[in-house]
C-alpha cells in the first residue's frame, strides 16, 4: 500500500482534478495545474461562493490542514484516477472559520 | 439698637477675650496630634494619609476657627477698610476644606424660629440634627437656669442687633457649645480642677476598627489604617489609659500582624503565570502593532497553519479567538510533549464539528493520520488526546481523552447553570468516537470528569485562551491551575510563542 501511494506521489501528473467539498456548498471541481499554488485554487472557489479567502480553512480528506501558499504538487492529498475525464483526482473539503469568546 | 442691649454687650465682649485666650491655649494642646500624626509614619505616608484624613483625622476645626470664624463673629478683629464686620466664610476658606452646609434662607429661619417657640432660638438650632442634638445636649447639662446663657450671649450669637436676625442664621461652630459647655462646667466645678486632657473611651479604637473592617472588606489595609491611628494617638494615650510599654507592645504585634499580611497578600496575588519582562513585553507590542497594521501580513507559517496579522490581531484584549489561533497552538502544545516522548495528539478544532455533523465515518482516518508516523493505530495506546470543541461558533471548550486514566474530560471555562447536561452530551458523543475508534462497544471503567472547579472566565472573550491553557496543563498531565487575572499574561505570551513557533518553558513541569 506504501509502495503504491510513493509510487503515485513520484508519478504526479501535470495537471490534476481537485474537488472541493463543503457544507451547504456542495461540490465542485477544478482541474488545475500542479505546479500552481493551492491558493488559485481556494481564492476561485471563494470567488465562486462569495466567500473571504481569510474565513476559509481548507483541510484534507484525513483531516490534515493545508496551506493556501503550498504548490499542489506539494500538497499530500489522496489521489485516484477517475476514468471519466482521464485526470487524477483529489478531494479536500472547505470549513468555515471557527470563533469563539463566550 | 437700644441702649439696653449696648449696655449688655459691653461686659459679654470682655467675657469673649478671656475665652479667646483660653481657647488659644486649647489650640496649643491639640496642635502637637496633628503632627506626630503627620510625620510618625513617614513610610505610609504617601500612600494612606488621603484615606485617613479623610476618614480618620479627629475632627479638629481649630485651623477653620482662628482664620474665619473669630475675628469677624466676635468683632473684635473687624477689618475697618470695609463696611462688612466679618470676612465671608467662602472667600476665606481653605482649599481643602469640607463642603459647608448651606446657609438657611431667610423664610426658613424666621419659619422654624416661629414654629419651634416664642423665643428666639439659637441660631445653632436651625442648622440640622446633628448640631441640634450637639446644642441639646449643652442646654441639657447646663439646665433652663445657666449663667453661661445671658442674653448677652444669645445677642452676640444674633450679631450686632436684633435687626440682623436673618444674617445671624450662619453655618453652625461645634467649638462655641463645647466653650459654653465647658464654661458651665467651670462655673459648677470648684476652680482649679479643670482638666485639660480628655481620657478616651476605650471603645473608640475597636468601633474605629470595626469600620475600617465594614467600610473596606480588606484586612491589611484596615491593620495597616489602624497601626497609623494607634501611632498617633500613643502620644496621649500613655497619659490616660496605658502605659506606654503597653503602647509600644500593640505597636509591635500590629507591626508583625501586618508583615503577615502583606506576605499572605503578595502569595495570593502571585500569578499562576508569570508576567513578562519589559523586552519581551516590547516586542509583543511592536508584533501587535504591526499585525494591526499589515493584516495579511504572514508571521508564521507552521504545521501548514499560516497565522497573518488578522489572526494575531484577536490575541488582543477582548477579541475572541479564531480556529488558526487554537490550532497553531494545540499543535504547540503536541510537538513539545512529543519531543519528550509522551504520547499526546491534538485534534484540528474542525474535527468535532465534522464528527458531530456528519458522523464517525467522516473523520474515520483523522487520528490514524496524524498517528501514522508512530506506526499506533490504536487510541488507546495514547496519554492525551486533546479535542477542542468549538458550540456554536461562539463558544471554546476542551475536551480531553485520557485512556491512561479511563477518563473523558469536559473543559468549559463558562459553566452555564445546566453545566451537567452539557457534561453529559459531549461526554456522550466522546464516548462515542472513542468506541469507534477504538472498535469496541463498551467503555468499562470509564467516568466522565468535568471537575466543579475549574479555571472560570471573568468576561466573554477568553475562552479560546482557556481552552489552550488548559489543553497545556492536560497535556503534561497537570490540573488548571490559573486564574482568570492570568488571561492577559497568557494572551501577550501566546504572541510571543506563536511567532517564534514555541512554548515558553514551563517551570514545574512533572
Amino acid at each position: 500500500m506504501e509502495d503504491n501511494k510513493a509510487g503515485i506521489k513520484d508519478e504526479i501528473p501535470d495537471k490534476v482534478s481537485i474537488v472541493v467539498r463543503s457544507q451547504g456548498y456542495g461540490e465542485l471541481a477544478f482541474n488545475v495545474k500542479t505546479s500552481h499554488k493551492l491558493s488559485k485554487l481556494t481564492s476561485r472557489w471563494c470567488q465562486h461562493n462569495g466567500l473571504d479567502p481569510k474565513t476559509v480553512r481548507f483541510l484534507t480528506e484525513e483531516g490534515q490542514r493545508l496551506n493556501p501558499e503550498d504548490f499542489i504538487k506539494d500538497l499530500d492529498l489522496d489521489l485516484e484516477m477517475d476514468e471519466e475525464d482521464g485526470l487524477m483526482k483529489g478531494y479536500i473539503n472547505a470549513h468555515m472559520e471557527q470563533i469563539g469568546g463566550c | 439698637m437700644s441702649t439696653r442691649m449696648r449696655v449688655m454687650m459691653i461686659p459679654h465682649r470682655q467675657h469673649q477675650q478671656k475665652t479667646r485666650k483660653k481657647a488659644s491655649r486649647t489650640t496649643t494642646t491639640r496642635k502637637p496630634h496633628r503632627q506626630t500624626r503627620a510625620c510618625n509614619v513617614p513610610e505610609l505616608r504617601s500612600t494612606l494619609l488621603p484615606m485617613t484624613s479623610r476618614h480618620h483625622r479627629p475632627r479638629n476645626h481649630g485651623q477653620n476657627r482662628t482664620t474665619y470664624w473669630s475675628p469677624g463673629q466676635r468683632g473684635a478683629r473687624r477689618n475697618p477698610n470695609t463696611s462688612c464686620p466679618r470676612p465671608s466664610p467662602q472667600k476665606t476658606k481653605r482649599p481643602n476644606a469640607p463642603p459647608r452646609r448651606q446657609r438657611q434662607s431667610f423664610n426658613q429661619a424666621i419659619h422654624l424660629r416661629d414654629k419651634h417657640s416664642a423665643e428666639p432660638r439659637f441660631a445653632s438650632n436651625l442648622r440640622g440634627p446633628a448640631s441640634r442634638t450637639a446644642h441639646q445636649k449643652a442646654s441639657h447639662k447646663l439646665g433652663e437656669s445657666s449663667p453661661a446663657t445671658p442674653m448677652g450671649a444669645t445677642l452676640s450669637r444674633f450679631g450686632r442687633s436684633f435687626s440682623s436676625v436673618a444674617s445671624s442664621v450662619r453655618p453652625f461652630n461645634p467649638r462655641s457649645s463645647i466653650r459654653r459647655h465647658e464654661r458651665a462646667r467651670r462655673a459648677a466645678a470648684p476652680s482649679g480642677v479643670t482638666k485639660t486632657v480628655q481620657k478616651k473611651p476605650p471603645q473608640e479604637f475597636k468601633r474605629a476598627r470595626d469600620n475600617v473592617y465594614r467600610r473596606k472588606n480588606d484586612p491589611l489595609m484596615a491593620e495597616i489604617e489602624l497601626l497609623v491611628i494607634l501611632k498617633s494617638k500613643a502620644q496621649y494615650q500613655t497619659s490616660g489609659l496605658r502605659t506606654k510599654q503597653q503602647v509600644d507592645q500593640e505597636l509591635e504585634e500590629r507591626n508583625k500582624l501586618i508583615q503577615k499580611l502583606m506576605k499572605e497578600k503578595a502569595d495570593k496575588d502571585r500569578f499562576a503565570v508569570a508576567p513578562l519582562d519589559q523586552a519581551s513585553m516590547q516586542r509583543t507590542k511592536e508584533i501587535i502593532t504591526k499585525a494591526s497594521q499589515q493584516q495579511g501580513h504572514s508571521f508564521c507559517t507552521k504545521f501548514r497553519i499560516t497565522i497573518a496579522g488578522h489572526d494575531l490581531v484577536k490575541l488582543c484584549p477582548n477579541q475572541w479567538l479564531n480556529d488558526n489561533i487554537i490550532d497553531f497552538y494545540i499543535n504547540l502544545i503536541t510537538e513539545r510533549e512529543k519531543a519528550k516522548g509522551r504520547k499526546v495528539e491534538g485534534m484540528t478544532t474542525h474535527f468535532f464539528t465534522t464528527f458531530e455533523r456528519n458522523g464517525y465515518q467522516k473523520v474515520a482516518r483523522w487520528l490514524s493520520r496524524k498517528t501514522k508516523e508512530y506506526c499506533r493505530k490504536n487510541i488507546m495506546e495514547l496519554d492525551t488526546l486533546l479535542i477542542p470543541i468549538n458550540i456554536g461558533g461562539a463558544h471554546w471548550t476542551l475536551g480531553v481523552i485520557a485512556p491512561k486514566q479511563k477518563r473523558v474530560e469536559f473543559w468549559n471555562s463558562l459553566k452555564s447553570s445546566n453545566h451537567s447536561d452539557d457534561v453529559r452530551r459531549y461526554c456522550t458523543l466522546l464516548r462515542k468516537y472513542l468506541m469507534e475508534e477504538a472498535g469496541i462497544t463498551e467503555l468499562e471503567g470509564w467516568t466522565d470528569y468535568s471537575p466543579e472547579i475549574q479555571p472560570q472566565q471573568n468576561n466573554y472573550a477568553d475562552c479560546g485562551v482557556f481552552t489552550v491553557k488548559t489543553a497545556e496543563f492536560r497535556a503534561r498531565g497537570a490540573e488548571p491551575a490559573y486564574t482568570p487575572r492570568d488571561a492577559q499574561n497568557l494572551r501577550y505570551r501566546m504572541v510571543l510563542e506563536i511567532v517564534d513557533g514555541e512554548l515558553h518553558p514551563v517551570g514545574d513541569d512533572d
